[in-house]
């Protein structure tokens, strides 16, 4: 039935079936954000998430405001959040994943089936739990299915695991997401070091790529723990600073002063040779000698890694996956399009991406996808939500 | 059907088995009804039937209020207005029980008289409320593109495709880049005024010739950033043979340069549009035999295609030399010599002599863009660039709604990125004028012109662009389409001139009476939670299972910027022990300035209540993110506590 369709217009059974036109497949910044953007072009949307909640990573990300926001966009994504559920036009599917992919472009067949992992079930929204498989008739796919961060104990030097007070910034947000700060360092310890680019920029591990937001979070996270214990002292060892976005020229030279940066990024991880605490070799500019320095704690700064799925995932769909494990675009920092048509890549399934980068990436799918081409003009609902 | 200050209240329960486990919906609906109101009970599993239910009761005998409790998944589906015809709109309140359940699982009895407050709190505020009369309005399926640079075309020509209409803005003579065929170029002019709502502006642009207006439904301001100096002498500046990047021909580049030297981050680090640039003139020189040394601090890579051209600079052969203090450039008879100390190699000093040296230019924002921010009344970021850093709006929105911003003059862009982002506005102005027309309430607020003494506080306080001066002067203009409802305007009003009518002080001030009463002889804990954030910490909160207090009254606000003195001290007046007014964090609030006034004004009380000999420690103000569910119990709780430990003093 597939080749019969032409494209890239909607057949009529496929627009009379009311299961969404598109699908959309995670339920993260990215996906949220399609999501969003697609209804407000007119379509019907499925958005799939593998988990029992929506929003992805951002549900373990903690707010950075000090005395004022630091625009780390962890709330944002609670926003959009909001949105996508309010949204009529939007059915959502969690604990759901997508299995087959028949057809082409414009006129998809959708298998999808329960993700099997009851953990973690929304009590607000029990509701959008999917139960049974379905096949589903969708015009378009949009792929959001996100990164996982890496995983330190690949790097047995860094001895995340032998070391309790070895912790990497995912850890740490977690901490301060449920207030429990106070448990990441004591009163007596004063002396915290983060380590950049861990699992980036690592060419021998096949990761030779920055993964764009790390250097932002270990700055924000260091100012934040100052604003809590401001008797701290930070060390942030680094390889090239990345100091990109709306304000953080601003942000980082305010401090500079506040922050030690050190360039050269400790490989190893001992502990001290007496007393409490951990040493790194770093090169000492200073003294121009290799030598040791000692902290409290060590915050490794993880990168953005492709989803252990993401190859199987590709197999499934017949999508080609790149060099470095994330799926791979037709054009490569273009268009959104993946190698099949009809299929488009969104936010860091495609490629490392800091949460500004993954929501334009949505947005622009969102827009080369445009709108659909049988929707009758409409009146469009009222924008203010303001309705207490 | 019993009446309520002869105001007929209508209270929806829907509720799922969420709910069920610690309150039951047909309890509640027995203590509703024995306030007389009239109550019906829905099971929410499938909402969509429990939201038509609603519909249609309001539909069949239109009531003065509607109460929508029950669990989120059915709430934010209940629209924000229900309209009814020959009637106007109803605008129900929203109670989310089961969150405000979940906190209360343990004990069942708070539970219920929990609920039973909060539906008090929304039906009194119902009372007060006032039907909205909704008007269609046409949307123009035109937009304007203010900025003729590279951002500008990109988006116009996106816009194009989409098949809008496209006005660009050239304030100059010629486009600075040549406008896609279709897009109607207007050069030699300035943006003036923007007045309307989003869907259909009136845009003011004044020529040599006279002013035009034109409507427009959508505003992209695409500025680009200007160059500024690098930090260099005059004289080494002066030198021929030291060539500013931008000044680079694209045609001839560096051909014949035998050594090339390119000194960066001199002004801080360089953006990833640079580094770009940067890469490629060396990678070309490299190519025609130069020798080509770099001069860096840090490299921006950002992202994975800036560490593939950074891994193939560091393949051609180019020398990479990463300074640790600014390095000495100084032009010599057989060349310019650059004096620096590597970081890696320590003390040894490196000198350099190049026959050509490339230095970089600082990006800095136009003075066109701090017009621009002025007229829209949009604040400039830290660095002067457009588009407020607030990450409501960001990547490409603003407070106004319908006004995107794209290209260098309101953030750094990579290629690819200014080329994504260009897209993505695109699609943002599609998406908001895809339909034909919109519904949108008829006013919303009533100026009393009698008693404004034309201030303009309120319209410097609208970042929306709610509010405009007439052309003559002689008064304002409110524009309901373009307004949040954030009731700033209201509250800044120094004449009391505005009223709201969204949400109006009779009504809150009912819920705050109707809060602050004490329960079962204990004084609660009045918490003013503003919509955007303090809310949805308190939804995650309840999705994590965390205990709060049954002592603890919320009582949701649009916006902190409604929250005067006047709200607190009314809830310590009708018998709550305290008042915490939860805003976003400074700088994180949608209309930007609702937060500070929340601030301020909860901080004046404080000074007030101190003046008269009681304890400031009453009234709490705290920012809050939508991510500090745990935060936010910590401090409700807190005041709960403390609360409890004061009444336990007073009554000795």
């Amino acid at each position: 039935m597939a080749a019969e369709i032409e494209l890239p217009g909607l057949t009529e059974e496929v627009c009379m079936n009311g299961d969404g036109d598109i699908l959309v497949v995670g339920g993260g910044v990215a996906g949220l954000t399609a999501a969003e953007t697609l209804a407000d072009f007119g379509w019907r949307v499925l958005l799939l998430e593998k988990q029992g909640h929506l929003g992805g990573h951002s549900h373990h990300w903690a707010c950075m405001a000090t005395e004022a926001c630091n625009r780390c966009s962890a709330c944002a994504v609670c926003d959009r959040l909001r949105r996508v559920t309010s949204d009529a036009r939007i059915r959502i599917r969690t604990q759901a994943r997508l299995v087959t992919l028949e057809g082409s472009d414009g006129a998809f067949i959708a298998g999808i089936e329960p993700a099997g992992n009851s953990d973690s079930v929304c009590r607000s929204h029990p509701n959008f739990v999917l139960t049974a498989a379905e096949s589903v008739p969708v015009a378009k796919v949009v792929l959001a299915t996100g990164f996982t961060p890496f995983d330190p104990s690949e790097l047995p030097l860094l001895n995340y695991e032998r070391f309790g007070a070895v912790m990497s910034t995912v850890d740490v947000d977690d901490l301060i997401l449920q207030n429990r700060l106070t448990e990441f360092i004591t009163q007596q310890e004063n002396r915290v070091a983060f380590i950049q680019c861990v699992g980036s920029r690592d060419r021998e591990r096949g990761r030779d790529y920055c993964s764009q937001f790390c250097c932002k979070t270990s700055i924000r996270l260091a100012r934040k723990l100052l604003f809590e214990r401001p008797d701290l002292q930070i060390t942030i060892y680094y390889i090239d600073l990345q100091v990109n976005r709306k304000e953080f020229r601003t942000f980082f030279s305010e401090m500079q002063g506040k922050i030690r940066f050190v360039q050269g990024t400790p490989a190893e991880i001992l502990p001290a040779e007496q007393g409490p605490g951990l040493r790194v070799k770093v090169f000492n500019p200073e003294t121009n000698q290799i030598g040791y320095e000692t902290h409290d704690r060590v915050v490794l700064a993880v990168g953005q890694t492709p989803n252990a799925g993401t190859r199987r995932l590709a197999e499934r769909l017949n999508l080609a996956v790149g060099p470095d494990g994330f799926l791979a675009l037709a054009e490569p920092g273009r268009g959104a399009r993946s190698s099949r048509p009809g299929v488009y890549l969104a936010g860091a399934c495609a490629r490392p991406s800091d949460m500004a980068d993954s929501c334009l990436q949505a947005m622009a799918v969102a827009a080369e996808i445009g709108a659909p081409v049988n929707v009758t003009a409409t009146v469009r609902p009222l924008l203010a939500i303001g309705s207490y | 059907m019993a009446n309520v200050q002869n105001k007929k209240i209508v209270v929806f329960i829907a509720h799922n088995q969420a709910m069920e486990e610690s309150l039951s919906a047909n309890a509640l609906a027995k203590e509703v009804a024995d306030r007389g109101w009239t109550v019906s009970v829905a099971a929410a599993d499938p909402e969509q039937d429990a939201l038509e239910m609603l519909l249609e009761i309001c539909r069949k005998q239109p009531p003065d209020g509607v109460v929508a409790a029950g669990p989120r998944s059915f709430l934010d589906r209940v629209p924000p207005v229900i309209e009814i015809e020959g009637y106007g709109g109803l605008r129900p309140v929203p109670v989310n029980l089961v969150e405000r359940c979940a906190f209360l699982r343990r004990a069942k009895d708070d539970a219920l008289s929990s609920a039973v407050r909060q539906i008090e709190v929304a039906a009194a505020r119902c009372v007060a409320r006032q039907p909205i009369e909704m008007v269609e309005r046409s949307i123009q399926r035109v937009a304007l593109v203010v900025g003729t640079g590279n951002s500008g075309a990109l988006v116009a020509t996106h816009l194009l495709t989409a098949g809008l209409k496209v006005i660009a803005l050239a304030y100059g003579e010629q486009p600075r880049t040549p406008m896609p065929e279709g897009a109607e170029v207007i050069a030699t002019a300035r943006l003036h005024a923007l007045s309307g709502f989003p869907g259909d502006f009136q845009a003011f642009i004044t020529r040599p010739d006279g002013t035009l207006v034109k409507r427009v439904g959508a505003v992209v301001i695409a500025q680009e950033a200007q160059r500024g100096r690098p930090s260099l002498s005059d004289a080494v500046l002066a030198d021929k043979r030291v060539i500013r990047l931008n000044d680079l021909s694209t045609s001839t580049g560096n051909q014949g340069v035998r050594s090339l030297g390119i000194l960066l981050d001199l002004g801080g680090p360089e953006s990833r549009a640079v580094s770009t640039l940067v890469q490629q003139a060396a990678l070309e020189a490299a190519a025609d035999g130069a020798t080509v040394t770099v001069f860096y601090r840090h490299m921006a890579v950002h992202g994975r295609a800036g560490q593939f051209e950074y891994d193939k600079l560091r393949e051609s052969g180019v020398h990479m030399i990463r300074y640790d203090r600014a390095p000495v450039v100084e032009p010599q008879d057989n060349g310019v010599r650059v004096s620096a100390h590597d970081m890696i190699l320590g003390e040894a000093e490196i000198n350099t002599t190049v026959e050509r040296l490339i230095v970089t230019d600082p990006v800095l924002p136009s003075p066109i863009s701090s017009e621009l921010a002025r007229l829209l009344n949009q604040p400039v970021d830290r660095e002067g660039f457009l588009q407020p850093a607030n990450v409501r709006h960001l990547p490409v929105g603003s407070p106004r709604k319908g006004v995107y911003f794209a290209g260098s003059g309101h953030r750094n862009l990579s290629e690819n990125e200014a080329w994504r982002e260009a897209v993505a506005v695109a699609g943002q102005v599609t998406a908001l004028l895809s339909a034909s027309s919109m519904l949108a309430p008829k006013a919303l607020v009533q100026h009393n012109r009698e008693v404004c003494a034309m201030c303009l506080t309120c319209l410097r306080s609208c970042y929306h662009g709610a509010i405009s001066l007439a052309e003559d002067g002689s008064t304002i203009h409110f524009e309901p389409g373009a307004c949040w409802e954030c009731g700033l305007c209201a509250s800044v009003c120094p004449q009391r001139a505005i009223t709201r009518l969204f949400s109006p002080e009779a009504e809150l001030r009912a819920a705050v009476r109707a809060a602050g009463k004490p329960m079962n002889g204990e004084a609660p804990v009045v918490a003013f939670l503003c919509q955007n954030s303090p809310v949805l910490a308190l939804e995650r909160a309840g999705r994590l299972g965390l205990q709060l207090s049954p002592r603890v009254v919320v009582v949701e606000v649009p916006c902190a910027g409604y929250i005067s003195q006047t709200e607190v001290l009314a809830a310590l007046n009708a018998g709550a022990g305290r008042v915490v007014v939860a805003a976003c964090h400074e700088d994180n609030c949608r209309s930007l300035q609702g937060s500070t006034s929340a601030r301020d004004r909860s901080g004046q009380v404080r000074s007030d209540l101190k003046a008269l000999g009681l304890s400031p420690g009453r009234v709490e103000f705290e920012g809050l993110a939508a991510n500090e569910p745990y935060r936010l119990i910590e401090i409700l709780s807190g005041a709960a506590a403390a609360t409890r430990t004061e009444q336990e003093v007073a009554h000795g």
